[in-house]
């Protein structure tokens, strides 16, 4: 009898298994999900009798989450009949077990955040469940917000199909550094904000000149800077001349759907020349191509500026007395340019996709949606609604408070769960922090006067698909590219350009292989105007 | 409520001898911890921040080489050379990828800036800075003022150690962290003092190089001269009074240290390098913990060990309760006072009594009650057949059978036990039971069988005869008529017994059936009067081979019929008789002839062979003295004998009377008298007597007392006592068999009836 006990277990296992293979085999080659007696098609619960989903769920290297007791899928739990088995798996190790998972043919009804190959697992091996056809009916939350196209929609795969829901906070955000100009400055002598570059020259000589902050003595730096920082950095005044540089890549696409390198750029040299002048003038700090931005703050705080790049004034390097005394500023148009400010992007990043093992599709996609439905969508991103959200008087969700050490991710699963804000869905439902509105303002400002790149130098760093062996050669000519730039910029604004050190700058541009690199991107970016790029902000 | 205190009394037995055990462990051990550990201790905890000084010491100049080592590599670089900045600024973005290497390799290392002395600026890997501006604006010493650390940085010497110290920056958010700063001359190799590597170190990174695993309270400094370069704090004794703790010594101290009265112990160590020294001070407290520590584990192993002990000592105290409460149990007994093995003891010695008691009982009772319900069985006792089964159903014993037969068996003459019937009956089939009984005054066995198949009871008893001829154990086996009233079971015994008797008769090669004897003696009667007549002729005529030939037909005959014991004494009685009546016809008593007539030896007569030997030699001695004329006959005894035979009556005859009327003396009376009868005269008076009463009881209804005045006896109750001496039973007894001779009611008398009785 006891022996007989024993066994149990094991008979029991040996049935799951049996049960489990007979699952599998029925659901080869069929997609379609038949409709069954336990689902709700709409309202709450989703399932009348509860089930249960196995989820490959993304965690942070920094946090532990413990995603089965979370207080939000508990309340979800409750609120939907589903229930989640989360295996949690590490930022570090999400590649190697998500590809472990797929090789081993164990895979779960659903995968969460992190990242997916979706090109592999979708449309190469077909593990992945295609959503086009169950989207606008069993996820409408998600539909809607998915249709308002205000953000670049990453989720189309090669073959036309979706195989992924996307995940967005749209910060309403395309610039990193805004021009700011000292218009208590520009106001003591009596100057206009400037528009073009001869206008901003005249305006910082006046500033190093006029002394504007009125101690008596020429202290004035009419221009700090670093040399490459994305806010402070040098690189943003060659958009006067057109050129939107960035460090990431060098690389920017013109109007053509071309992919040029900066340093091709007609108006480069001149851009260089210009910068050259100012410190040769010394309207621009002496230091300006070997300091930090600690330091660069540390100026700004002490000596002030007559002009400077930065993310917004509300922040906390800059002092607000400090900051108070500037104001934003288009870029200024350099004679024969048409100012262009290297932009970055707002795309959907992989939210969730159901395997093919998946034998409730209609359920899970509701369980999704129901994670997208606004209230539900801000408490996973913010905590519980009446402690650290709130709604205030304009009927907008705002963040009473934010606690300490991360405790957030005790309670909701944050940046791991579902989110889908596009700009002004996000603008209509959430009261932005000031900073955030102000940043916000300075952005659509820009984009408004038309200063704006072409397309974001990050459709060719994040968006477009490079092969394995192309994304390896791309690296390695970067860093020779962004090595050989920096160090010639930095030659250039300090020590001048001569005839000679041009050339010796385009030969060496050469010697290591800017033309290559050049086709590299612009044959990427051509493959992906092919596929999917025909989907346009 | 009794067994509870029982068992409390029981435990606390048991807990009192824990506690003691506990006790002196606690004392001994305590004692041993008090005089050994602690010195141990101490000794322990010396290495052990020995050890760990020595870790820090070797990690610190291991992290300084580095430190050294870096500064030389700088100043050996090619691609590192002086410059000034406002010249080539150029320079300050190469130097910057230069230093790189250097502060992302090394985490011990929190700033690294190089300055050249001709230069104005100082160079991080991140960003370059003006070095009045560091000194009067961005940076702030706490220990050094700007000019002060100008000054050092400029300095000559090679290597300055700026012992810990806050150090606030603006450039790191007005940030106030206390560094160590290191200023290493760029002078090595074959370039001259060029510049400095100024190093700063968090002392956070010390603190965290003091830290071990075995975390313990305490103090830990590195001391660069007298100056503290860094130092982890947990307990609030000055420095000054560490410094000066210190003193002169080579290469490790130890020193008790005494602050607020609280005693510290510490322990230091000289560095090989750059003139540190590494220390550490802990407070006594500590080790006394770990005294305690190590008392209160000990202790607590103690506890931990006593809830198994205690258990052990409640199921002990269990167990050693359980059996005397079932010992009391088992006598039914509530009240004994002893509590402990004494209790078990008594209940034992108790037990043991019993036992023996009930092993005798069980060894004694049943056999003899057995044996009991045998005699009675066949004394017929029980009144009815059912309580006659009954009873023997109680011993054990199955007699509930249709037929029931008695068996007497004569007992070896080395005697032994009733045969084991049981044996016999295993053997032999299961269809007769019985059981036996030792009747030791008969030198017999009594068996009682019963069946329910009369030729089984046959076949056992002929089976038991065989078993007696083989093993020679046996003498003779006799056995009754089968019976069926188990009222009448005296009768089969009576039938039995007279079956036996025929054993000299009949020999012993055959069962003595009774069936047989009853029928044997019909035959008698006939034959002894024709053939007593024959007898006597050849004897009167004296004619020997007449009178051998009659005897040779006596024995013929007999050897040839089957006859009862009753039969053979009524032929040997009337032969016997013949011959004496013959022989006193003849006057011819004399002592040899007398003995024949005597009821004892006669009675001892039981087979043929004994007759024919007395018979002949009585014949041959009448015949002898026949030929040999008249015997020579005593005038006195033979006066003596007619006088006693006429006055015997007389209560007062005397022996001396009977010599008086012959004028002798009662002496030679006496001795002339047994010389010629063989017996005493007083013997012979009492044998008139005896025959005369038997005679009177058997013929005529007379009173008892009477009788005994007849033949002589004034005392009834003398009369009776002499007559059952002389005859085996009471005058009374002996009238009641008279009228049913043949029939005797008891048949243990049988035989001295028969044998006493004349014809």
């Amino acid at each position: 009898m006891k022996r007989k006990a024993r066994l149990i277990p094991l008979y029991l296992l040996l049935l799951s298994l049996l049960s489990a293979c007979a699952q599998h085999s029925t659901n080869e080659g069929a997609f379609s999900p038949a409709v069954q007696q336990n689902f709700n098609a709409t309202g709450y619960p989703i399932v009348d009798e509860p089930i249960t989903l196995k989820a490959f769920q993304f965690e942070l290297d920094s946090q532990s989450i413990d995603f089965q007791n979370l207080w939000f899928y508990q309340q979800l739990e409750e609120k939907t009949n589903i229930h989640i088995d989360f295996e949690a798996v590490k930022e570090a190790d999400w590649g190697t077990r998500q590809n472990l998972m797929f090789a081993s043919g164990d895979l779960p009804d659903l995968i969460l955040r992190g990242s997916l190959d979706v090109e592999e697992y979708g449309v190469s091996k077909q593990l992945l469940v295609p959503l086009d056809d169950y989207l606008e009916e069993y996820m409408p939350s998600y539909y809607s917000r998915l249709q308002s196209g205000d953000f670049v929609n990453t989720l189309t795969a090669s073959d036309g199909k979706t195989y992924s829901i996307g995940f967005l906070i749209a910060q309403d955000v395309n610039v990193n550094g805004h021009w700011f100009i000292n218009q208590d400055w520009l106001d003591a002598l009596g100057l206009d904000t400037p528009t073009t570059v001869d206008e901003l020259t005249y305006a910082l000589r006046a500033f190093k000149n006029g002394d504007p902050n009125g101690n008596g003595i020429a202290d004035e730096v009419p221009y700090q800077a670093t040399l490459n920082d994305t806010n402070t950095g040098l690189y943003n005044a060659f958009a006067f001349w057109g050129i939107p540089v960035n460090d990431q890549c060098y690389l920017y696409i013109d109007d053509t759907e071309t992919v040029r390198l900066c340093a091709y750029a007609d108006g480069f040299r001149e851009a260089c020349e210009w910068l050259h002048m100012l410190y040769a003038e010394g309207l621009l700090d002496l230091e300006c191509v070997s300091q930090n931005s600690s330091l660069w703050s540390a100026k700004i705080n002490k000596d002030s500026a007559g002009l400077m790049t930065y993310w917004r004034l509300q922040n906390s390097a800059i002092k607000p007395e400090i900051a108070a005394q500037f104001r934003v500023m288009l870029p200024v148009a350099a004679q024969g340019y048409e100012p262009a400010v290297s932009s970055t992007l707002e795309f959907t990043e992989f939210g969730a996709a159901l395997t093919v093992a998946n034998e409730h599709i209609l359920e899970t996609l509701r369980w999704l949606d129901a994670q997208f439905e606004t209230e539900t969508m801000m408490v996973s991103q913010n905590g519980p609604l009446g402690d650290t959200l709130t709604i205030n008087d304009a009927g907008k969700y705002e963040v009473v408070y934010v606690p300490q050490d991360n405790e957030l991710y005790t309670i909701v699963p944050v940046i791991c769960g579902q989110f889908l804000a596009p700009a002004a869905y996000y603008q209509s439902v959430y009261e932005k922090a000031p900073h955030r509105v102000e940043k916000s303002e300075y952005c659509a400002q820009y984009t408004q006067a038309g200063v704006m790149e072409y397309r974001s130098y990050q459709y060719l760093t994040e968006i477009i698909k490079m092969t394995a062996e192309e994304n390896g050669r791309a690296n390695r000519l970067y860093l020779s590219i962004k090595e050989h730039m920096t160090e010639s910029i930095a030659g250039f604004i300090t020590m001048g350009v001569t005839d000679s050190s041009w050339q010796a700058f385009l030969d060496k541009l050469d010697l290591f292989g800017a033309d290559s690199y050049i086709t590299l991107y612009q044959q990427a970016y051509d493959r992906y105007l092919a596929s999917a790029g025909r989907v346009w902000p | 409520m009794r067994m509870r205190r029982l068992f409390q009394s029981i435990l606390l037995r048991y807990m009192v001898s824990y506690a003691l055990i506990m006790a002196l462990l606690f004392v001994g051990v305590g004692f041993y911890m008090n005089n050994t550990v602690t010195s141990t201790i101490r000794t322990n905890t010396i290495e052990n921040n020995i050890n760990k000084l020595n870790q820090i010491r070797l990690q610190n100049e291991e992290k300084l080489t580095t430190l050294f080592n870096i500064a030389n590599q700088i100043s050996l670089s090619p691609s590192i050379k002086p410059f000034q900045f406002e010249e080539e600024p150029w320079n300050a973005y190469q130097i910057q990828q230069q230093l790189k290497p250097y502060s992302l390799t090394n985490d011990f290392i929190d700033q690294l800036y190089l300055i050249f002395n001709e230069d104005h600026y100082l160079y991080s890997s991140s960003t370059s800075m003006e070095l009045d501006r560091l000194l009067y604006e961005w940076v702030r010493f706490e220990q050094y003022t700007p000019e002060e650390m100008r000054a050092l940085i400029r300095g000559e010497e090679t290597l300055y150690i700026l012992p810990s110290q806050g150090v606030v920056s603006i450039l790191s958010d007005g940030s106030n962290n206390r560094m160590v700063i290191l200023l290493v001359s760029l002078g090595m190799g074959n370039r001259v003092n060029i510049g400095k590597v100024i190093f700063m170190i968090r002392e956070s990174t010390y603190q965290q190089m003091f830290a071990d695993e075995i975390h313990e309270p305490g103090n830990t400094y590195i001391f660069y001269h007298d100056a503290v370069l860094a130092a982890s704090r947990e307990i609030g004794i000055p420095d000054d009074m560490v410094t000066g703790a210190l003193g002169d010594y080579k290469d490790t101290v130890v020193v008790d240290l005494s602050f607020d009265s609280v005693p510290y112990l510490l322990i230091a160590q000289r560095g090989q390098k750059h003139a540190m020294q590494y220390v550490t001070v802990i407070p006594m407290e500590t080790i006394y913990e770990t005294i305690n520590r190590a008392q209160l584990t000990f202790s607590l192993f103690l506890l931990a060990l006593s809830i198994p002990c205690i258990a052990l000592t409640f199921y002990f105290a269990r167990r050693h309760t359980k059996p005397i409460k079932e010992l009391r149990h088992f006598f039914g007994d509530d009240t004994p006072s002893g509590d402990d093995f004494k209790a078990i003891q008594t209940g034992i010695e108790a037990l043991v009594g019993r036992n023996v008691d009930l092993n005798s009982q069980l060894d004694e009772s049943l056999p003899s009650r057995k044996a009991d319900f045998v005699t009675h069985f066949v004394n017929g006792r029980y009144p009815s057949r059912e309580q006659a089964i009954d009873a023997a159903l109680k011993l054990g014993m199955g007699i509930d059978k249709q037929y029931y037969a008695v068996s007497l068996a004569g007992m070896p003459p080395e005697g032994g036990g009733v045969p084991d019937m049981q044996a016999l009956f295993t053997s032999h089939g299961r269809e007769v039971t019985g059981w036996g009984v030792e009747l030791v005054a008969l030198e017999q066995y009594l068996f009682v069988l019963f069946s329910d198949d009369l030729g089984a009871l046959d076949t056992w008893v002929w089976r038991l005869q065989n078993e007696a001829v083989q093993t020679g154990a046996l003498a003779a086996v006799s056995v009754s008529n089968p019976a069926f009233d188990f009222t009448k079971a005296s009768d089969a015994y009576l039938e039995a017994g007279t079956a036996y008797d025929n054993r000299f008769v009949m020999g012993i090669a055959n069962v003595l059936r009774f069936g047989d004897v009853s029928a044997a003696a019909k035959d008698v009667v006939p034959f002894s009067r024709n053939y007593l007549e024959g007898f006597r002729n050849a004897l009167r005529s004296g004619d020997t081979q007449a009178l051998n030939d009659r005897i040779d037909d006596l024995f013929h005959y007999l050897g040839n019929t089957q006859l009862s014991l009753f039969s053979f004494r009524m032929i040997y009685n009337n032969v016997i008789g013949a011959l004496l009546s013959e022989h006193y016809n003849r006057q011819g008593d004399s002592v040899d002839t007398a003995q024949y007539f005597d009821v004892f030896s006669l009675s001892n007569c039981r087979s043929i062979n004994d007759l024919d030997l007395i018979l002949r030699k009585l014949c041959n001695t009448i015949l002898a003295q026949k030929q040999a004329d008249t015997p020579q006959a005593h005038p006195v005894i033979q006066s003596a004998i007619a006088f006693m035979r006429d006055h015997y009556t007389d209560p007062m005859l005397s022996m001396s009377a009977v010599a008086d009327a012959h004028g002798i003396s009662a002496a030679k009376l006496s001795v002339e008298f047994k010389a010629y009868s063989g017996m005493s005269p007083s013997d012979y008076l009492l044998l008139l007597r005896m025959e005369k009463a038997k005679e009177l009881l058997g013929s005529t209804k007379r009173p008892i007392k009477d009788i005994g005045v007849e033949v002589g006896y004034l005392d009834a109750s003398g009369f009776i006592r002499r007559f059952k001496k002389y005859v085996g039973v009471t005058p009374a007894q002996y009238r009641q068999n008279i009228p049913r001779q043949g029939k005797p009611a008891d048949p243990q008398q049988a035989s001295e009836m028969y044998g006493s009785q004349p014809d």
